[in-house]
Protein backbone atom coordinates (compact mmCIF):
# COMPACT_ATOMS: atom_id res chain seq x y z
CA UNK A 1 0.00 0.00 0.00
CA UNK A 2 1.42 3.36 -1.04
CA UNK A 3 0.29 6.80 -0.14
CA UNK A 4 -0.85 8.98 -3.00
CA UNK A 5 0.78 12.40 -2.74
CA UNK A 6 -0.72 13.89 -5.91
CA UNK A 7 -3.32 15.95 -4.00
CA UNK A 8 -0.55 17.53 -1.97
CA UNK A 9 1.30 18.47 -5.17
CA UNK A 10 -1.96 19.91 -6.58
CA UNK A 11 -2.54 21.97 -3.42
CA UNK A 12 1.06 23.12 -3.30
CA UNK A 13 0.47 25.06 -6.54
CA UNK A 14 -2.58 26.82 -5.00
CA UNK A 15 -1.50 28.33 -1.65
CA UNK A 16 -4.88 30.01 -0.90
CA UNK A 17 -6.75 26.74 -1.47
CA UNK A 18 -4.19 24.93 0.67
CA UNK A 19 -4.69 27.42 3.52
CA UNK A 20 -8.49 27.09 3.36
CA UNK A 21 -8.24 23.28 3.18
CA UNK A 22 -5.90 23.23 6.18
CA UNK A 23 -8.13 25.49 8.30
CA UNK A 24 -11.33 23.60 7.35
CA UNK A 25 -9.52 20.29 7.89
CA UNK A 26 -8.31 21.29 11.32
CA UNK A 27 -11.74 22.58 12.36
CA UNK A 28 -13.51 19.45 11.10
CA UNK A 29 -10.84 17.29 12.64
CA UNK A 30 -11.24 18.99 15.98
CA UNK A 31 -15.02 18.49 15.88
CA UNK A 32 -15.29 15.00 14.44
CA UNK A 33 -12.07 13.20 15.18
CA UNK A 34 -11.35 13.94 18.82
CA UNK A 35 -14.00 11.57 20.17
CA UNK A 36 -13.03 8.54 18.03
CA UNK A 37 -9.34 9.31 18.48
CA UNK A 38 -9.75 9.47 22.23
CA UNK A 39 -11.66 6.16 22.19
CA UNK A 40 -9.04 4.46 20.02
CA UNK A 41 -6.25 5.79 22.19
CA UNK A 42 -7.96 4.67 25.41
CA UNK A 43 -8.62 1.15 24.10
CA UNK A 44 -5.38 0.39 22.29
CA UNK A 45 -2.47 2.45 23.53
CA UNK A 46 -3.31 3.07 27.17
CA UNK A 47 -1.86 -0.28 28.43
CA UNK A 48 1.45 0.46 26.68
CA UNK A 49 1.33 4.01 28.05
CA UNK A 50 0.86 2.64 31.57
CA UNK A 51 3.96 0.46 31.26
CA UNK A 52 6.01 3.35 29.89
CA UNK A 53 4.74 5.72 32.58
CA UNK A 54 5.75 3.15 35.22
CA UNK A 55 9.20 2.88 33.65
CA UNK A 56 9.51 6.66 33.63
CA UNK A 57 8.58 6.97 37.31
CA UNK A 58 11.03 4.18 38.23
CA UNK A 59 13.83 5.88 36.30
CA UNK A 60 13.06 9.22 37.94
CA UNK A 61 12.99 7.59 41.38
CA UNK A 62 16.30 5.84 40.74
CA UNK A 63 18.11 9.08 39.92
CA UNK A 64 16.38 10.97 42.73
CA UNK A 65 17.34 8.27 45.26
CA UNK A 66 20.96 8.30 44.14
CA UNK A 67 21.18 11.92 45.19
CA UNK A 68 19.67 11.47 48.64
CA UNK A 69 20.94 8.05 49.66
CA UNK A 70 23.05 9.64 52.42
CA UNK A 71 20.12 11.28 54.14
CA UNK A 72 17.73 8.28 53.94
CA UNK A 73 18.66 6.82 57.34
CA UNK A 74 18.09 10.13 59.17
CA UNK A 75 14.87 10.69 57.23
CA UNK A 76 13.67 7.18 58.13
CA UNK A 77 14.25 7.85 61.85
CA UNK A 78 12.38 11.15 61.62
CA UNK A 79 9.47 9.46 59.83
CA UNK A 80 9.24 6.75 62.50
CA UNK A 81 8.85 9.42 65.19
CA UNK A 82 6.28 11.24 63.07
CA UNK A 83 4.43 7.96 62.47
CA UNK A 84 4.11 7.30 66.22
CA UNK A 85 2.77 10.82 66.82
CA UNK A 86 0.26 10.45 64.01
CA UNK A 87 -0.97 7.10 65.35
CA UNK A 88 -1.67 8.73 68.70
CA UNK A 89 -3.51 11.61 67.01
CA UNK A 90 -5.49 9.18 64.87
CA UNK A 91 -6.71 7.32 67.94
CA UNK A 92 -7.80 10.60 69.56
CA UNK A 93 -9.55 11.65 66.31
CA UNK A 94 -11.48 8.38 66.19
CA UNK A 95 -12.80 9.11 69.69
CA UNK A 96 -13.80 12.65 68.67
CA UNK A 97 -15.56 11.34 65.58
CA UNK A 98 -17.54 8.83 67.63
CA UNK A 99 -18.56 11.60 70.08
CA UNK A 100 -19.53 13.83 67.15
CA UNK A 101 -21.82 11.18 65.65
CA UNK A 102 -23.48 10.54 69.03
CA UNK A 103 -24.03 14.27 69.72
CA UNK A 104 -25.41 14.89 66.22
CA UNK A 105 -27.85 12.02 66.72
CA UNK A 106 -28.94 13.38 70.12
CA UNK A 107 -29.42 16.92 68.72
CA UNK A 108 -31.34 15.63 65.69
CA UNK A 109 -28.82 17.05 63.17
CA UNK A 110 -28.13 15.49 59.76
CA UNK A 111 -25.36 12.94 59.78
CA UNK A 112 -22.23 13.99 57.93
CA UNK A 113 -22.39 12.31 54.54
CA UNK A 114 -19.45 10.10 53.70
CA UNK A 115 -17.75 9.39 50.42
CA UNK A 116 -16.33 6.47 48.49
CA UNK A 117 -13.03 6.35 46.70
CA UNK A 118 -12.31 4.98 43.23
CA UNK A 119 -8.73 3.91 42.57
CA UNK A 120 -7.23 4.91 39.23
CA UNK A 121 -3.87 4.46 37.54
CA UNK A 122 -2.04 7.31 35.85
CA UNK A 123 -1.61 6.55 32.14
CA UNK A 124 0.02 9.72 30.88
CA UNK A 125 1.57 12.92 32.18
CA UNK A 126 1.58 16.46 30.87
CA UNK A 127 3.90 16.50 27.85
CA UNK A 128 5.37 19.96 28.57
CA UNK A 129 7.17 21.53 31.53
CA UNK A 130 4.67 24.29 32.23
CA UNK A 131 1.21 22.83 32.82
CA UNK A 132 0.31 20.27 35.50
CA UNK A 133 -2.19 17.74 34.19
CA UNK A 134 -2.34 13.95 34.31
CA UNK A 135 -4.63 11.40 32.66
CA UNK A 136 -6.03 8.36 34.49
CA UNK A 137 -7.63 5.13 33.24
CA UNK A 138 -11.06 5.61 34.83
CA UNK A 139 -13.91 7.70 33.43
CA UNK A 140 -17.65 8.31 33.41
CA UNK A 141 -18.29 4.54 33.15
CA UNK A 142 -16.93 4.30 36.70
CA UNK A 143 -19.18 7.10 37.90
CA UNK A 144 -16.62 9.90 37.72
CA UNK A 145 -17.74 13.48 37.10
CA UNK A 146 -15.99 16.73 36.34
CA UNK A 147 -15.12 18.60 39.54
CA UNK A 148 -14.57 15.58 41.79
CA UNK A 149 -11.57 15.63 44.11
CA UNK A 150 -8.52 13.42 43.50
CA UNK A 151 -6.25 12.37 46.35
CA UNK A 152 -3.00 10.50 46.82
CA UNK A 153 -1.88 9.32 50.28
CA UNK A 154 -4.78 11.31 51.75
CA UNK A 155 -3.63 14.61 50.26
CA UNK A 156 -5.63 16.49 47.62
CA UNK A 157 -3.69 16.36 44.35
CA UNK A 158 -6.24 17.81 41.94
CA UNK A 159 -9.71 17.93 40.46
CA UNK A 160 -11.23 16.05 37.53
CA UNK A 161 -11.36 18.49 34.64
CA UNK A 162 -12.31 16.50 31.54
CA UNK A 163 -14.07 13.16 31.95
CA UNK A 164 -14.48 10.76 29.00
CA UNK A 165 -16.03 7.28 29.08
CA UNK A 166 -12.81 5.41 29.92
CA UNK A 167 -10.38 8.12 30.91
CA UNK A 168 -10.25 11.41 32.77
CA UNK A 169 -7.94 14.38 32.81
CA UNK A 170 -6.95 15.79 36.20
CA UNK A 171 -5.87 19.37 36.77
CA UNK A 172 -3.32 19.20 39.58
CA UNK A 173 -3.37 21.64 42.49
CA UNK A 174 -0.12 23.20 41.27
CA UNK A 175 -1.55 24.19 37.87
CA UNK A 176 -2.61 27.85 37.49
CA UNK A 177 -6.04 26.68 36.33
CA UNK A 178 -6.78 24.98 39.68
CA UNK A 179 -9.30 26.82 41.90
CA UNK A 180 -10.93 25.64 45.15
CA UNK A 181 -12.49 27.24 48.22
CA UNK A 182 -10.37 26.09 51.17
CA UNK A 183 -10.35 26.55 54.93
CA UNK A 184 -7.61 27.09 57.47
CA UNK A 185 -8.32 24.14 59.78
CA UNK A 186 -6.78 25.85 62.81
CA UNK A 187 -8.65 29.19 62.58
CA UNK A 188 -11.57 28.51 60.24
CA UNK A 189 -10.51 31.28 57.81
CA UNK A 190 -11.81 30.78 54.28
CA UNK A 191 -9.93 31.58 51.08
CA UNK A 192 -9.67 30.65 47.42
CA UNK A 193 -6.81 28.34 46.55
CA UNK A 194 -5.14 28.79 43.19
CA UNK A 195 -2.21 26.87 41.72
CA UNK A 196 0.92 28.91 41.15
CA UNK A 197 3.05 28.73 38.04
CA UNK A 198 6.15 26.91 39.18
CA UNK A 199 5.08 25.23 42.38
CA UNK A 200 2.87 25.56 45.44
CA UNK A 201 -0.47 27.28 45.87
CA UNK A 202 -1.74 30.71 46.68
CA UNK A 203 -4.65 31.05 49.12
CA UNK A 204 -6.21 34.38 48.22
CA UNK A 205 -9.38 36.31 49.08
CA UNK A 206 -8.82 35.79 52.82
CA UNK A 207 -10.66 38.40 54.87
CA UNK A 208 -8.35 40.90 56.60
CA UNK A 209 -9.96 40.13 59.95
CA UNK A 210 -9.43 36.36 59.64
CA UNK A 211 -6.38 34.80 61.22
CA UNK A 212 -3.97 32.77 59.09
CA UNK A 213 -0.50 31.86 60.33
CA UNK A 214 2.48 29.90 59.01
CA UNK A 215 2.21 26.22 59.97
CA UNK A 216 -1.61 26.13 59.82
CA UNK A 217 -3.19 23.19 58.05
CA UNK A 218 -5.28 23.93 54.95
CA UNK A 219 -8.19 21.64 54.04
CA UNK A 220 -11.02 21.69 51.51
CA UNK A 221 -14.02 23.69 52.76
CA UNK A 222 -16.79 21.59 51.19
CA UNK A 223 -18.44 24.78 49.89
CA UNK A 224 -19.86 24.33 46.41
CA UNK A 225 -18.83 21.70 43.91
CA UNK A 226 -18.28 18.01 44.52
CA UNK A 227 -15.30 18.22 46.87
CA UNK A 228 -16.14 17.08 50.42
CA UNK A 229 -14.95 19.13 53.38
CA UNK A 230 -11.83 18.19 55.30
CA UNK A 231 -9.52 16.84 52.60
CA UNK A 232 -5.95 17.81 53.43
CA UNK A 233 -4.40 20.23 50.94
CA UNK A 234 -1.20 21.49 52.56
CA UNK A 235 0.38 23.81 55.07
CA UNK A 236 0.61 27.61 55.20
CA UNK A 237 4.17 28.75 54.53
CA UNK A 238 3.86 32.52 54.71
CA UNK A 239 1.20 35.23 54.81
CA UNK A 240 1.10 38.36 52.60
CA UNK A 241 -0.78 41.16 54.31
CA UNK A 242 -1.03 44.80 53.27
CA UNK A 243 -2.90 47.33 55.40
CA UNK A 244 -4.66 48.98 52.45
CA UNK A 245 -5.64 45.77 50.69
CA UNK A 246 -9.17 44.37 50.89
CA UNK A 247 -7.96 40.79 51.26
CA UNK A 248 -4.81 39.06 52.37
CA UNK A 249 -3.26 35.95 50.90
CA UNK A 250 -1.10 33.05 52.04
CA UNK A 251 1.41 30.78 50.36
CA UNK A 252 0.48 27.14 50.81
CA UNK A 253 2.88 24.26 50.23
CA UNK A 254 1.67 20.82 49.25
CA UNK A 255 3.49 17.57 49.80
CA UNK A 256 3.38 15.57 46.58
CA UNK A 257 5.36 15.27 43.40
CA UNK A 258 3.35 15.31 40.18
CA UNK A 259 5.81 13.12 38.32
CA UNK A 260 5.85 10.49 41.10
CA UNK A 261 2.09 9.91 41.01
CA UNK A 262 1.27 6.37 39.83
CA UNK A 263 -2.05 5.67 41.55
CA UNK A 264 -4.64 8.15 42.73
CA UNK A 265 -8.09 8.00 44.34
CA UNK A 266 -11.09 9.87 43.04
CA UNK A 267 -13.41 10.93 45.87
CA UNK A 268 -17.06 10.29 45.02
CA UNK A 269 -19.49 12.07 47.38
CA UNK A 270 -22.43 9.87 48.46
CA UNK B 1 4.40 0.10 3.41
CA UNK B 2 5.55 3.64 4.14
CA UNK B 3 2.31 4.58 5.86
CA UNK B 4 2.52 1.73 8.38
CA UNK B 5 6.10 2.56 9.15
CA UNK B 6 5.08 6.18 9.77
CA UNK B 7 2.14 5.18 11.98
CA UNK B 8 4.40 2.84 13.96
CA UNK B 9 7.03 5.56 14.41
CA UNK B 10 4.36 8.08 15.47
CA UNK B 11 2.89 5.72 18.07
CA UNK B 12 6.30 4.82 19.52
CA UNK B 13 7.38 8.47 19.69
CA UNK B 14 4.10 9.72 21.18
CA UNK B 15 3.94 6.99 23.82
CA UNK B 16 7.57 7.51 24.81
CA UNK B 17 6.94 11.24 25.17
CA UNK B 18 3.66 10.92 27.10
CA UNK B 19 4.53 7.91 29.22
CA UNK B 20 8.25 7.66 29.81
CA UNK B 21 9.74 11.14 29.39
CA UNK B 22 6.82 13.07 30.93
CA UNK B 23 6.96 10.78 34.00
CA UNK B 24 10.74 10.82 34.29
CA UNK B 25 11.10 14.63 34.15
CA UNK B 26 14.85 14.97 34.60
CA UNK B 27 15.54 18.19 36.56
CA UNK B 28 11.78 18.77 36.64
CA UNK B 29 11.68 19.36 32.89
CA UNK B 30 10.07 17.32 30.13
CA UNK B 31 12.48 16.62 27.25
CA UNK B 32 10.70 17.17 23.95
CA UNK B 33 11.57 14.03 22.02
CA UNK B 34 9.01 14.75 19.33
CA UNK B 35 10.31 18.22 18.55
CA UNK B 36 13.88 16.93 18.27
CA UNK B 37 12.74 13.97 16.18
CA UNK B 38 10.69 16.08 13.77
CA UNK B 39 13.58 18.47 13.17
CA UNK B 40 16.04 15.59 12.69
CA UNK B 41 13.75 13.66 10.36
CA UNK B 42 12.87 16.66 8.21
CA UNK B 43 16.53 17.63 7.81
CA UNK B 44 17.52 14.14 6.74
CA UNK B 45 14.60 13.06 4.57
CA UNK B 46 11.42 14.03 2.73
CA UNK B 47 9.24 16.47 4.66
CA UNK B 48 5.76 15.12 3.80
CA UNK B 49 6.07 11.85 5.73
CA UNK B 50 7.45 13.87 8.64
CA UNK B 51 4.41 16.18 8.49
CA UNK B 52 2.15 13.12 8.61
CA UNK B 53 4.04 11.82 11.66
CA UNK B 54 4.04 15.28 13.27
CA UNK B 55 0.25 15.64 12.96
CA UNK B 56 -0.38 12.19 14.51
CA UNK B 57 2.07 12.85 17.35
CA UNK B 58 0.68 16.37 17.85
CA UNK B 59 -2.88 15.03 18.14
CA UNK B 60 -1.74 12.41 20.68
CA UNK B 61 -0.06 15.12 22.78
CA UNK B 62 -3.04 17.46 22.52
CA UNK B 63 -5.42 14.71 23.65
CA UNK B 64 -3.39 14.30 26.83
CA UNK B 65 -2.34 17.88 27.44
CA UNK B 66 -3.96 20.51 29.61
CA UNK B 67 -2.88 23.25 27.23
CA UNK B 68 -5.28 24.54 24.58
CA UNK B 69 -6.10 22.01 21.86
CA UNK B 70 -3.98 22.49 18.77
CA UNK B 71 -0.80 23.66 20.47
CA UNK B 72 1.13 20.52 19.55
CA UNK B 73 -0.82 19.64 16.39
CA UNK B 74 0.35 22.98 15.00
CA UNK B 75 3.78 23.31 16.64
CA UNK B 76 5.25 19.97 15.56
CA UNK B 77 4.39 20.25 11.82
CA UNK B 78 5.47 23.92 11.95
CA UNK B 79 8.89 22.88 13.32
CA UNK B 80 9.27 20.27 10.57
CA UNK B 81 8.21 22.75 7.87
CA UNK B 82 10.49 25.47 9.22
CA UNK B 83 13.47 23.09 9.27
CA UNK B 84 12.82 22.10 5.65
CA UNK B 85 12.33 25.68 4.48
CA UNK B 86 15.53 26.83 6.21
CA UNK B 87 17.39 23.97 4.60
CA UNK B 88 15.97 24.62 1.12
CA UNK B 89 16.79 28.32 1.29
CA UNK B 90 20.34 27.45 2.31
CA UNK B 91 20.17 29.08 5.75
CA UNK B 92 21.06 25.77 7.40
CA UNK B 93 22.58 22.54 6.14
CA UNK B 94 21.65 18.98 7.02
CA UNK B 95 24.39 18.47 9.59
CA UNK B 96 24.24 18.13 13.35
CA UNK B 97 25.09 21.78 14.09
CA UNK B 98 22.31 23.05 11.83
CA UNK B 99 19.86 20.67 13.42
CA UNK B 100 20.88 21.84 16.88
CA UNK B 101 20.29 25.44 15.81
CA UNK B 102 16.79 24.61 14.55
CA UNK B 103 16.01 22.65 17.74
CA UNK B 104 17.06 25.70 19.78
CA UNK B 105 14.70 27.97 17.83
CA UNK B 106 11.86 25.41 17.84
CA UNK B 107 12.15 24.87 21.62
CA UNK B 108 12.00 28.61 22.26
CA UNK B 109 8.98 29.06 19.98
CA UNK B 110 7.13 26.03 21.43
CA UNK B 111 7.88 27.19 24.99
CA UNK B 112 6.68 30.72 24.20
CA UNK B 113 3.47 29.30 22.67
CA UNK B 114 2.85 27.16 25.77
CA UNK B 115 3.48 30.11 28.10
CA UNK B 116 1.28 32.48 26.07
CA UNK B 117 -1.49 29.88 26.23
CA UNK B 118 -1.63 30.35 29.99
CA UNK B 119 -2.33 34.10 29.95
CA UNK B 120 -6.00 33.55 30.78
CA UNK B 121 -5.24 31.69 34.03
CA UNK B 122 -1.98 33.16 35.34
CA UNK B 123 -2.06 36.29 37.51
CA UNK B 124 1.58 36.49 38.58
CA UNK B 125 4.37 35.71 36.12
CA UNK B 126 7.58 34.41 37.71
CA UNK B 127 9.84 35.64 34.90
CA UNK B 128 13.04 34.22 36.40
CA UNK B 129 11.56 30.77 36.86
CA UNK B 130 10.07 30.70 33.36
CA UNK B 131 13.36 31.83 31.81
CA UNK B 132 15.23 29.14 33.74
CA UNK B 133 12.72 26.52 32.59
CA UNK B 134 13.01 27.65 28.99
CA UNK B 135 16.81 27.56 29.12
CA UNK B 136 16.74 24.17 30.81
CA UNK B 137 14.42 22.85 28.11
CA UNK B 138 16.74 24.16 25.40
CA UNK B 139 19.73 22.38 27.00
CA UNK B 140 17.89 19.12 27.55
CA UNK B 141 16.40 19.10 24.03
CA UNK B 142 19.82 19.80 22.53
CA UNK B 143 21.29 16.88 24.46
CA UNK B 144 18.44 14.66 23.31
CA UNK B 145 18.86 15.81 19.70
CA UNK B 146 22.61 15.22 19.67
CA UNK B 147 22.21 11.76 21.21
CA UNK B 148 19.51 10.71 18.74
CA UNK B 149 21.02 12.31 15.62
CA UNK B 150 22.54 9.06 14.37
CA UNK B 151 19.37 7.11 15.22
CA UNK B 152 17.05 9.14 12.98
CA UNK B 153 18.56 7.51 9.86
CA UNK B 154 16.34 4.44 10.14
CA UNK B 155 12.88 6.05 10.06
CA UNK B 156 13.84 8.59 7.39
CA UNK B 157 11.94 8.32 4.12
CA UNK B 158 14.41 9.25 1.35
CA UNK B 159 13.35 12.31 -0.66
CA UNK B 160 13.47 10.58 -4.04
CA UNK B 161 11.13 7.71 -3.10
CA UNK B 162 7.98 9.85 -3.16
CA UNK B 163 6.15 10.85 -6.34
CA UNK B 164 5.96 14.53 -7.29
CA UNK B 165 9.06 15.46 -5.29
CA UNK B 166 11.50 17.94 -6.72
CA UNK B 167 14.72 15.92 -6.88
CA UNK B 168 17.49 18.38 -6.17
Amino acid sequence: MKLSWTWVVYLKQRPALMLVTTVVGLALGALLLIGPLRWTYDHTLVPVGQVLAGAGVTTGDFFANLGRIQSLAAQNQQLEVQNRELKTRLAADAETQRDNITLRRQLGLDQVSGFTEVGAEVVSYEPDSYRQFITVNKGSKDGLQTGMAVTSDGVLVGLLSDVKADSAKIVLVTDPEFRLVARDQDTGALGVLQGKLGSGLDMGKVDQTDQVAPGDTVVSSGLGGLVPAGILVGEVQSVNQHVNAVFKSAQVSTDFSASRLRFVFVVKPQ
Amino acid sequence: MIIWRLVFISVVLALTQLGFLAAWRPLGLVPNLLLAAMVGLSLRGAVRPVLFTAVICGLALDLNSGAYFGLWTLTLPAAALAATLLQRTGVVGNDLASGALVVLAATLVAGAAAILGMTYVVRVWPVGLLSAKLLGEVLINELLFVSMWSLVKWPVVPKDTLPGVNRR
